[in-house]
């Protein structure tokens, strides 16, 4: 069959949004993705379990607000941080803080912080502030809900050994149920510990980043796919009532899956700086969880929690830019 | 008799993907060819990417005959090969655009020029009066776009040059192409073109994507800037001469910040 010319025409205009979309997606993320899967093979080889339970206090909220304090210096992207988040959950940390520092450490980094203030300099909104305030107070309502939902239900979780995290968890934060210690192994000397624990290091890294890899890459298909057949004009039109115009952020957010250090500037060209429903549900959600992040979390947690985190944080953040906006437009 | 080591396939696989990783960047920084797909400020990153994936494959070169614990499957290795080779594609060719290109559909191109909107009298200031005749160059491509974007009036009747990629998009009227180049923040996901209207019956002579250099006199008209019903007005150019050009040194690619 020979394609008309207008259906040749869409199809050389979509493969063409499918390959620089993809391309800018994998150049963007990979480096993030190395480096949270080495950070996290070195907290798991360097950082032992009692250190980590030391920083954070045994109070599950103020854990949480540990880690969003945490997050708030960790100068990597939401790429890095998922198996940074999976790896604190392994070291025994309940799954509230590990999934506050996950929801945090893209929205509050310095990177972005420094970017979304460059980006709205000139607006007269400080919308910086915003983005920080109101993502921080989404990833404590986030966390406290996960924790809420995830209590006694072990299939709300992360994926792994799970008695392993329970009996880390047991050990340090009163509530958990409690499991017997496991069996303490004899020490090699320190040099031999140090050598051993490099290359363990260096395998962990390895073995994390392919086997990571492989969705993330798989979630930047999907979403250079759809931005490719979904027409942001499309997504734009929409913009309008309260409503429509929170879902445009949230759906723009999620579909066109940007880095959390560059999505300011995209939002700033995207919508009107005073459209606070669609640039707060924008700059908030994104950083959060969009269709590059879900693939990459579907290795590391299991589906119930992604599917309670992915919606947990659509209707925060939603609810969130529709209460703030109407406040914002008055002041 | 000496024992002979068995090798690992997964070690090999994972030295081999490790090296191609390395090695890839290397030819992307020494081609000069990453700015097309990310931001500058991201290059001490990649190149820091770079030389872990070859710290990597030594790691495993090293333990080459130890097993992993487990083997590893296909699907390590298979989406990789496929990212670097759609890269490579995209690096090598220019005909592929920042978007989808339809005017008054999904045209980021000219819907950036909403943030010109902003900071007019920065952008004014940094610059002082308008020359007689407005050339675009790499280093004021940014500020010159915003100032005219920003009060399109005020340029009326100047010549202008500039260089960039001729696109056509679907929802324009006849003989009505974008001489631009691309805008991008972080990575080629966010790029858009920006760049001036023309409206000339030669600018259907010409190939999609293709380099050109405009020269004309500057006017206005009204245009449907996000194809959402509003029209805004615009800088366009009347041509004097459009014609292919080699393009040579000249960046393809803003970086504003």
């Amino acid at each position: 069959m020979v394609p008309t010319p207008d259906l040749a025409a869409w199809l050389r205009a979509a493969s063409s949004t499918f390959v620089t979309t993809l391309s800018g997606l994998a150049f963007e993320t990979i480096p993030f993705l190395l480096m949270g899967t080495l950070l996290s093979a070195l907290i798991q080889s360097f950082v032992p379990d009692r250190s980590l339970r030391r920083i954070f206090p045994k109070n599950r909220y103020l854990s949480i607000l540990v880690a969003l304090v945490a997050g708030a210096v960790v100068p990597i992207c939401e790429c890095g941080t998922v198996p940074l988040a999976r790896r604190l959950r392994q070291k025994g940390l309940p799954l509230s803080t590990a999934v506050a520092f996950l929801v945090a450490a893209p929205l509050a980094n310095p990177m972005t912080v420094i970017s979304t203030y460059v980006a709205f300099k000139g607006t007269g909104y400080p919308v910086f502030a915003l983005r920080l305030g109101f993502g921080l107070a989404a990833a404590f309502v986030i966390a406290i809900a996960v924790e809420l939902v995830s209590r006694n239900r072990p299939r709300i979780d992360m994926v792994g050994p799970p008695r392993r995290y329970l009996r880390l968890e047991a050990a340090a934060f009163p509530g958990a149920p409690r499991l017997p210690a496991a069996r303490s192994k004899p020490r090699p000397g320190l040099g031999a510990r140090f050598a051993s624990r490099i290359g363990e290091t260096l395998e962990h890294a390895s073995y994390d980043f392919l086997d990571t890899a492989r969705y993330l890459i798989a979630g930047i298909s999907v979403a250079a796919f759809a931005r490719a057949l979904i027409p942001a004009g499309a997504i734009l039109r929409s913009l309008g009532k309260p409503l429509a115009a929170t879902g445009t952020g949230l759906a723009s957010a999620y579909i066109l899956s940007l880095c959390s250090s560059a999505d300011a500037f995209v939002a700033r060209s995207l919508f009107a700086p005073d459209s606070y429903h669609a640039v707060l549900a924008f700059l908030v959600l994104g950083p959060m969880i969009d269709l590059k992040n879900t693939a990459l979390l579907s290795r590391f947690v299991r589906p119930r929690l992604l599917v309670a985190f992915v919606a947990l944080a659509i209707l925060v953040v939603g609810a969130m830019a529709l209460i703030a906006s109407p406040l914002l437009e008055a002041s | 008799m000496t024992k002979v080591r068995e090798i690992s396939a997964s070690r090999v696989a994972r030295s081999a993907i490790f090296l191609v990783l390395s090695f890839f960047i290397s030819w992307l920084v020494e081609n000069g060819k990453l700015s097309k797909i990310v931001h500058p400020r991201m290059n001490p990153w990649i190149q820091g990417a770079g030389i872990l994936f070859l710290a990597l494959a030594f790691v495993q070169m090293l333990r080459i005959s130890k097993r992993p614990k487990r083997a590893d499957p296909a699907s390590f290795f298979i989406p990789i090969a496929y990212v670097l080779a759609i890269v490579f594609i995209f690096v090598q060719s220019e005909a592929f655009s920042p978007g989808r290109f339809d005017a008054g559909d999904d045209s980021l191109a000219v819907a950036s020029a909403v943030i010109s909107k902003r900071d007019k009298a920065a952008t004014k200031a940094s610059m002082g009066p308008l020359p007689t005749v407005i050339a675009f160059d790499d280093d004021r491509y940014w500020t010159l776009y915003n100032r005219l974007y920003d009060d399109p009036a005020a340029a009326q009747g100047h010549q202008v040059v500039i260089q960039g990629y001729l696109r056509r998009a679907s929802g324009f009227p006849p003989n009505t192409a974008l001489i631009g180049r691309n805008l991008m923040w972080c990575c080629s996901a966010d790029m858009a073109q920006i760049g001036l209207i023309a409206q000339d019956p030669a600018v259907d002579g010409l190939k999609d994507s293709e380099w050109v250099e405009a020269s004309g006199r500057l006017s206005t008209t009204d245009f449907d800037m996000n194809g959402l019903g509003k029209k805004t007005l615009v800088p366009i150019i009347i041509l004097d001469s459009l014609k292919p050009v080699a393009k040579g040194e000249t960046s393809g690619v803003i970086f504003p910040f």
